[in-house]
């Protein structure tokens, strides 16, 4: 029963079977052959019971809210806010790409739609002011995933709904590490930016700055509301998502007067699209957590780790090394589903904080999105610069180095996640 | 067919939205919780994905990896492709079946919060998502076989 749920996995997603019927025939195959009561009808009730929740509401929304915002002309002004704050560095520009993704990332939640957004205009600013492509691509391939990490956070609304950890403090969790990958990656362009001589921007005089900032309180003004809503404990994050959607909708359609009924539709049927795609694979890994539950699976994982060592840090090493080399190859959002319920007894058994561990390989998974073969934003990149996909791999590669410190110490040092959420919530 | 379904879609999103806004409005403003706001904004997350799903089946949008595949030769990655379009049916067979079962047994069953929702309904769009879904695979195979254009590319990501 295990080996045909774990080998028929394996096999099935080398195939290239859609990730979500990977999941329910090699789980179908394991629960028929594994005797037990079982009908046809469980498979049904398994995968419309698992969106019948609250939480799961908010990802539709987030993608809904981040969209609108890109559409609107935000990203525009959020990034010329950035700009003045920081432009004036050398290397301004690819500063000013890294706040600006640190400040759009108060909004969105998905790395891949702030890269496509937010970043060509970062990259056709930069490139403008004589950047190479190569370093521009790299500047916003790394800060996009600041993205899932600074709240809201769609990969964090997932890893809740696999492991039952409250949402609001997996958001407050990564709050500091979000914060920290901003000042690792402007750490990194600093000493580019010397190594190479990069241009900076004169010092904005005191009417250029009030302008900008003008231009970006509205922008500026979203992630007050939803962050300070989700924790005021005025909404919870899916009304939170609903209330972003909305004032994005608003300052597109009135303020900015940028969006228009057919780019708003648009928006609506992408978004439509996209949530179906997440929604099916959440079903359909609900079937597959059921079954593997049955197998025990996990329980024999656990113990197996365990007897390995007992030393929590040493499984956190463990898993951090596998899910780095799983995260070059598969989907984050399919990893989360598919390990996520494998590794959390692990995590309860040797007393590890379950919403550090969620930040841990939330970032973790997130690094996967910047490594060959199957990093999504490297071809996002490719597809803005029309560099090739190799030129971007190479472009990106040393931006790694700044992620994986914050990564070595938000897994070592973890009160750098738990403190936030412990002493507000 | 699937221009109608992402439509619908896009419409069923649009209610969701304006559903999880009014119980934003009734506990927040109007300090009265509204159960049944959560429980219908729920539902139109079954809908989206479901009939969603159905229609991401045609143009082959489902996340998938690809890593594997994309270094066969042209032949056999054809055959695995067609393979694969066999293998999803039985799957997705179960699904309809199952729902289908499901349907008939809670058809008269109502939600606690609003009656006349009843949960053989769900099961009926399951059901339905799983039979289109059928159809669009068998198409797809067909595609595959007997014309030299394969269905659209493979590409996955939305997170």
């Amino acid at each position: 029963m295990i080996l045909m749920l774990t080998l028929g996995l394996v096999l099935f997603l080398m195939m290239g079977l859609p990730v979500a019927g990977a999941l329910g025939l090699s789980s179908l195959g394991a629960a028929l052959i594994g005797g037990g009561p079982f009908t046809f009808t469980i498979l049904s009730q398994k995968m419309q019971f698992a969106l019948q929740n609250f939480v799961l509401l908010a990802i539709p929304l987030f993608i809904l809210a981040a969209k609108l915002m890109n559409t609107s002309g935000i990203s525009m002004r959020i990034f010329r806010f950035a700009d003045t704050l920081v432009g004036f560095l050398p290397g301004g520009l690819a500063h000013a790409n890294i706040l600006g993704s640190l400040i759009f990332s108060g909004m969105s939640g998905a790395a891949v739609v702030d890269a496509a957004g937010l970043g060509q205009i970062e990259i056709d600013a930069m490139t403008k002011s004589g950047y190479s492509k190569k370093f521009s691509a790299a500047c916003t391939a790394a800060s996009s995933i600041i993205g899932p990490i600074f709240p809201p956070s769609i990969p964090m609304v997932v890893f809740s709904f696999v492991s039952g950890v409250s949402v609001g403090r997996l958001f407050l969790g990564g709050v500091v590490p979000g914060l920290l990958m901003t000042a690792a990656l402007m750490a990194w362009v600093a000493y580019q930016a010397k190594k190479y001589g990069y241009p900076k921007q004169p010092f904005p005089t005191w009417a250029i700055a009030r302008k900008s900032f003008a231009a970006a309180i509205v922008p500026l003004l979203a992630p007050v509301i939803l962050l300070g809503g989700i924790w005021g404990g005025f909404f919870t994050p899916t009304e939170a998502a609903a209330v972003a959607a909305l004032y994005a909708l608003i300052v597109g359609v009135f303020v900015m007067r940028e969006l228009s009924l057919r780019e708003i539709a648009r928006v609506f049927v992408e978004t439509a699209r996209e949530t179906a795609i997440i929604g099916f694979l959440v079903a359909a890994s609900t079937f597959y957590g059921w079954v593997l539950m049955r197998t025990g699976l996990t329980l024999k994982l656990a113990a197996g780790l365990i007897a390995l060592s007992e030393n929590p840090w040493v499984i956190l090493i463990v898993i951090n090394l596998f899910l780095l080399v799983v995260g070059c190859f598969i989907d984050s959002t399919v990893a989360i589903l598919i390990l996520g319920p494998l590794f959390m007894p692990v995590i309860g058994a040797v007393g590890l904080d379950p919403v550090h561990f969620g930040v841990v390989m939330v970032l973790n998974l997130m690094i996967g999105l910047l490594t060959p073969p199957f990093g999504i934003i490297l071809f996002v990149m490719a597809q803005i610069t029309g560099l090739s996909f190799e030129e971007i791999v190479r472009a990106t590669l040393p931006t790694l180095v700044p992620l994986m410190v914050v990564l070595v110490f938000i897994t070592f040092y973890p009160p750098l996640v738990t403190w936030l959420p412990t002493l507000i919530m | 067919m699937k221009k109608a379904l992402e439509a619908v879609n896009a419409l069923v999103l649009l209610v969701m939205f304006v559903i999880t806004m009014i119980s934003v409005v009734f506990r927040v403003i109007l300090e009265v919780p509204a159960s049944w706001t959560e429980e219908l904004a729920q539902y139109t997350l079954i809908f989206l994905t479901f009939i969603g799903a159905a229609s991401v089946m045609r143009d082959e949008g489902h996340i998938a990896i690809s890593v594997v595949i994309d270094r066969l030769g042209k032949r056999p990655r054809r055959a695995v492709r067609i393979l694969n379009r066999l293998l999803m049916v039985p799957f997705l067979a179960v699904l309809t079946l199952g729902a289908w079962e499901n349907t008939r047994t809670n058809w008269t069953v109502g939600l606690p919060t609003a009656d006349w929702m009843k949960i053989g309904y769900m099961y009926l769009i399951v059901s339905a998502s799983g039979a289109i879904m059928i159809v669009y695979t068998l198409l797809n195979l067909y595609q595959d076989l007997f014309r030299r254009r394969p269905a659209a590319a493979e590409r996955g990501g939305a997170a």
